[in-house]
C-alpha cells in the first residue's frame, strides 16, 4: 500500500512539473509587444491614410514575421527549451496569417471588392488563426481571436476610428498579459 | 506460493518498475526531456523545483545509466548544459509508466 501511496505522490509531483511547463509556454513577450505596436500603428494608418497604411501592413508584416521568428527563437534558447517540432508547428501556424493574406487579397482581386471590406476579411480571418493560436500554444489568443473576429464585423457599424479603436484593443491584449507575466516573474 | 507471489507481482506491475525511476526528480526529468528536445540544466530546475546539488546529482545517474545525453552550449556566451532522453531512457520510461498504471490499477481491484 505504501509503494501506490508512493506512486501516487511521484506522479503528482511529475503532473506539477507538467503544469508550470504548460503555464510557461507563451507568447515571448518581445514577439508579444513587436505585433502590438504592429497592429497599434497599421490599424491607426487605416482611419487616416488608407494607402500608407496598406503599404506598412504589407511590408511590416513581413519584416515583423521574420523579427518575430527570430526573436521567438533567441527566447527559446534563454528559457533553455530547444525543440524543433514546436518551432516547426509555431512557424506553420503563425506562417498561415499570409497565407489568409494572400488568399482574401486574391479574392478581393478577381471579385472587385472595396478596401475596407477586404481589411474586415483579412482581420476575420488572422482573428481564426488567433484564436487555434489560443487552443494550440497560448492562452491569451483565446479571446483575443474572437475579440478580432467581433471587431472585423463591428467596424460595418463603427462611424469613426473604429480601426484605431480596434488596434488599441488588440494591442492592449497583447502587451497587458505579458505586462503581468513579468510583474510575476519579478514578485517570484 | 512462491509462484503465486511473482504473478501478483506481474499483475501489479512492480516487475516492470525501474529502480533508477522510482525517484521522483529523475522520473519528473525524464517525463520532461520525453516531450521536448533539449532542456537545459536551470529550465529543468525550475520546471521541478529542485536545488542544483539534488539536480545534479540525479542527472549524472541518469547520464551514467545512459538514459539522457548532455551536451555543453554557449548562449549570450554563458555555458550552459543541454539534457535529451536517449532511445534507452525512452523505453525504460515507458515501461516503467506501464509498471505505474498496472500497480494503480491492481489497487483499485
Amino acid at each position: 500500500m505504501s509503494q501506490i501511496h508512493q506512486v501516487s505522490e511521484d506522479l503528482q509531483y511529475v503532473r506539477q512539473a507538467i503544469g508550470r511547463r504548460e503555464r510557461s509556454q507563451q507568447i515571448p513577450t518581445p514577439v508579444a509587444w513587436t505585433v502590438a505596436v504592429y497592429v497599434l500603428i497599421g490599424y491607426t494608418l487605416l482611419d487616416f491614410n488608407t494607402r500608407w497604411a496598406s503599404l506598412f501592413l504589407c511590408v511590416g508584416g513581413v519584416v515583423m514575421g521574420l523579427c518575430g521568428w527570430l526573436s521567438g527563437q533567441k527566447a527559446a534558447k534563454r528559457a533553455g527549451e530547444y525543440d524543433r517540432v514546436e518551432a516547426r508547428k509555431h512557424a506553420l501556424h503563425w506562417g498561415s496569417i499570409f497565407l489568409a493574406v494572400i488568399g482574401v487579397i486574391a479574392l478581393a482581386v478577381s471579385r472587385g471588392l472595396e478596401g475596407n471590406i477586404v481589411g474586415q476579411f483579412i482581420v476575420l480571418a488572422i482573428g481564426i488563426i488567433y484564436f487555434l493560436g489560443g487552443v494550440h500554444f497560448d492562452r491569451n489568443f483565446l479571446w483575443l481571436g474572437p475579440v478580432l473576429m467581433v471587431g472585423a464585423v463591428a467596424i460595418s457599424y463603427v462611424p469613426r476610428y473604429g480601426w484605431t479603436s480596434l488596434g488599441v484593443l488588440i494591442a492592449l491584449g497583447l502587451v497587458v498579459p505579458t505586462w503581468f507575466r513579468g510583474n510575476a516573474r519579478q514578485v517570484d | 506460493m512462491k509462484n503465486s507471489t511473482v504473478e501478483s507481482s506481474n499483475a501489479s506491475g512492480l516487475d516492470r518498475l525501474d529502480p533508477l525511476l522510482q525517484h521522483r526528480s529523475r522520473l519528473g526529468a525524464c517525463v520532461l526531456l520525453s516531450t521536448v528536445e533539449l532542456l537545459s540544466f536551470s529550465r529543468l530546475k525550475a520546471l521541478l523545483e529542485e536545488t542544483d546539488g539534488n539536480l545534479g546529482a540525479q542527472l549524472r545517474k541518469l547520464e551514467e545509466a545512459g538514459y539522457v545525453l548532455v551536451k555543453k552550449e554557449f548562449v549570450d556566451r554563458k555555458p550552459i548544459s543541454l539534457y535529451s532522453l536517449t532511445g534507452a531512457g525512452r523505453a525504460a520510461l515507458k515501461r516503467h509508466l506501464q509498471g505505474m498504471e498496472a500497480l494503480i490499477k491492481s489497487a483499485k481491484v
